[in-house]
């Protein structure tokens, strides 16, 4: 699978905040897309997913070629795209297991309950989630960390081609990074996830191995390279970027 | 004439001269009974009256799957086909000394929608639970070509349990109603649940109307879930009488295809130490509409009585109407009350987190409205009441449907809450 965006423009009340953004990502590539707060990187991944509200003006978003800017949601995640919310929102009453089974039968078929059940309680404790975080509501009652590696658990179960993790590590505290970004490794490797990883800090990227990192500012891609990028963000911050 | 000294015409003639009854606004607004409509239901003479065999008939294919036994099955025009159970007695009203009954509430002279229900009552049951003993008691009301109007007086004996599983479903072609008043006396160290299921088809009209007191230390649970019937008007009011005495209403509402329903529910903490709580849930979809007022009073010299309103709602399109008033009337300082409103369309970044997870917009929306009743439904102590609950809503998610026969089914039903183990306690069971 091949996510391409191509020049896309997306206003907010008349403001463009994503303005011209081109990237391409192939199944099993790992991405970094990072930038200060108000960068556009949040816009552009709800955009990608289909988020309702956030209308592009122009540019395209392509999935082995076609377009999907028509497709609602749910499409979109049946053709392999996965996101994983930086505020995953809480859904009261709806619990997680049920919520799981039903997103599972959705992007899959032939699903086996119990075989589900069984991931699910592996990717649990991989993840270092607390017994009962699964029995619970979907989100509801989570902490910070806990909605995140509950996002991640997501990724896991239903095992996209493609999958944007807005800010996978933030609200985690340091051990937690560790353990989300190994788990992410993990997924990524074993059901050949391509990545694409939204952050700020570097921590994350401490224990994964990006091929290629994104800087945005201001709504573009203002620098593209390796992991030389994220050195010289450490040493100069983000206005090293935006200056240019 | 009924034991009120009424007759159904004087009866009429009364309720048609409340206030409300004569106020264009409130006709507007809220559900106007049309006491003429059902008198016309009550006297108009059916070509066919339901028979018991075609009552039991009726009653067993209720459920497509699975099935409920009941102790009592109350047909059109109020008359009991399988009289015997333990505890209850049923009596014709005309036999009826009021004065003498320790658990009657309803006065003829203060609540004129009580004496037109009663107007139409034929039959009066009564179920007493003794002292000390638990008893668990399912009751279907079940009307096919004739209307159905009766009255339950409930009472139990100090340290008593009692278990209470109301079924309410009707099968008529034409306009009927389902009119059914509750009195209810719960003793002292007494603990009873009722669990009620509202599944009438859409030519029925229902009344509701419940007063019941708690006794000290007494326990008192109602979940109601209203989910049939073309348009329903409930009455209720739950009075904790009693020194510490305990009422929790949890009512749930799920209405869609034009229904109509007007809920009042009064609780009042008449006795220090008490606790009352009445939470309401509304659904709504389709053109339905309802008014849902809860109203909490707790009368000077209720010291540390607790009181808790809470009514929300979720609507779930723009041709649906929800008015909610929680209100509460406070005469004594020392006590804890609240009460609070919540309603709002049905939340729009909730239905894209499900979507971009894979579901699709009705299936992201059924989600979401199961998790708005699950703890509702979940708190109902029936596992019938709890299966039926759920089945129900995903019925009416799933073609808006209501009425009829109902597929009890388990399949991503919130069962074995209490008893599961591990990641599957408090959650959602599979098959």
């Amino acid at each position: 699978m091949i996510l391409e965006v191509k020049d896309l423009h997306v206003p907010i009340d008349g403001k463009e905040i994503v303005g011209g953004v081109n990237l391409k990502v192939n199944q099993g590539e790992v991405h970094v897309i990072m930038g200060h707060n108000g960068s556009g990187k949040t816009t552009l991944a709800k955009t990608i997913m289909g988020y309702p509200k956030l209308k592009p003006t122009a540019g395209d978003i392509l999935v082995d070629g076609q377009s999907i800017l028509a497709l609602t949601p749910d499409k979109r995640a049946k053709l392999g795209l996965f996101l994983g919310f930086q505020n995953p929102v809480e859904v009261e009453g709806v619990g997680f297991i049920n919520f799981l089974h039903s997103a599972k039968e959705a992007v899959s078929t032939n699903v086996n309950t119990k075989e589900l059940m069984a991931d699910i309680r592996a990717d649990a404790v991989g993840l270092k989630m607390v017994d009962n975080l699964i029995g619970r509501s979907l989100n509801q009652g989570f902490s910070g960390g806990e909605k995140k590696k509950a996002e991640v658990l997501q990724m896991g179960v239903l095992r996209p081609k493609i999958a944007i993790l807005d800010e996978p590590d933030s609200g985690l505290d340091i051990d937690a990074v560790k353990v989300v970004a190994e788990n992410i490794n993990a997924f990524s490797k074993k059901y050949n996830i391509g990545l694409v990883i939204i952050t700020h800090y570097s921590r994350i990227l401490n224990y994964m191995d990006p091929q290629f990192v994104h800087v945005m500012a201001n709504g573009k891609i203002v620098a593209e390279g390796g992991k030389e990028i994220i050195e010289k963000l450490e040493k100069e911050g983000y206005e090293s970027f935006t200056k240019q | 004439m009924n034991p009120y000294g009424l007759f159904a015409d004087d009866a009429i003639q009364r309720y048609r001269e409340l206030p409300e009854e004569q106020n264009e606004l409130y006709k507007k607004e809220f559900i106007s009974l049309s006491p003429d409509h059902l008198l016309e239901i009550y006297q108009g003479k059916t070509a066919a009256p339901d028979t018991p065999a075609g009552l039991y008939a009726a009653a067993k294919s209720l459920f497509i799957k699975g099935e409920i036994r009941f102790d009592i099955i109350i047909g059109g025009s109020g008359h009991v086909i399988n009289p015997g159970a333990k505890y209850v007695t049923v009596l014709p009203v005309s036999d009826i000394k009021i004065d003498a009954l320790d658990a009657k509430l309803y006065r003829s002279s203060d609540d004129k929608l009580a004496a037109l229900v009663h107007a139409f009552t034929n039959e009066f049951i009564f179920i007493d639970v003794p002292k000390g003993i638990k008893a668990k008691l399912n009751l279907l009301f079940l009307n096919i070509t004739t209307p159905l109007a009766t009255q339950v007086m409930i009472n139990t004996g100090e340290g008593s349990e009692l278990d209470i599983l109301e079924w309410y479903a009707s099968f008529s072609k034409t306009d009927s109603a389902s009119c059914v008043m509750h009195e209810g006396k719960v003793g002292a160290y007494s603990n009873v649940v009722v669990d009620a299921v509202h599944n009438e088809d859409r030519n029925t009209v229902v009344v509701g109307l419940s007063k019941y007191n708690v006794g000290n230390n007494g326990d008192l649970k109602l979940n109601y879930f209203y989910n049939g019937g073309m348009s329903s008007k409930a009455k209720n009011k739950f009075c904790a009488v009693g020194h510490e005495g305990s009422i929790r209403v949890n009512e749930l509402l799920f209405g869609s295809a034009k229904q109509r329903f007007d809920m009042t529910s009064n609780i009042e903490n008449s006795a220090p130490s008490t606790t009352a709580e009445l939470r309401s849930r509304a659904v709504l979809m389709d053109e339905s509409r309802c008014i849902m007022k809860g109203f909490a009073k707790i009368p000077f010299g209720s010291k540390n009585a607790r009181s808790f309103v809470h009514e929300s709602g979720m609507l779930l399109d723009k041709t649906a109407y929800l008015n909610s008033m929680p209100a509460m009337s406070i005469d004594e300082n020392e006590v804890k009350a609240t009460h609070a409103s919540a309603t709002g369309p049905i939340d729009s970044d909730l239905i894209f987190y499900l979507m971009s997870k894979g579901l699709d917009e009705h299936v992201a929306k059924k989600l979401i409205v199961e998790g708005f009743f699950s703890s509702s439904i979940g708190s109902f102590k029936d596992i019938n009441a709890k299966l039926a609950g759920a089945s129900l809503v995903a019925e009416k998610m799933e073609n808006g449907n209501f009425g009829g026969q109902l597929k009890l089914s388990t399949e991503n039903i919130w069962v074995g809450r209490e008893n599961e183990e591990g990641i599957f306690k408090g959650h959602y069971k599979y098959r």
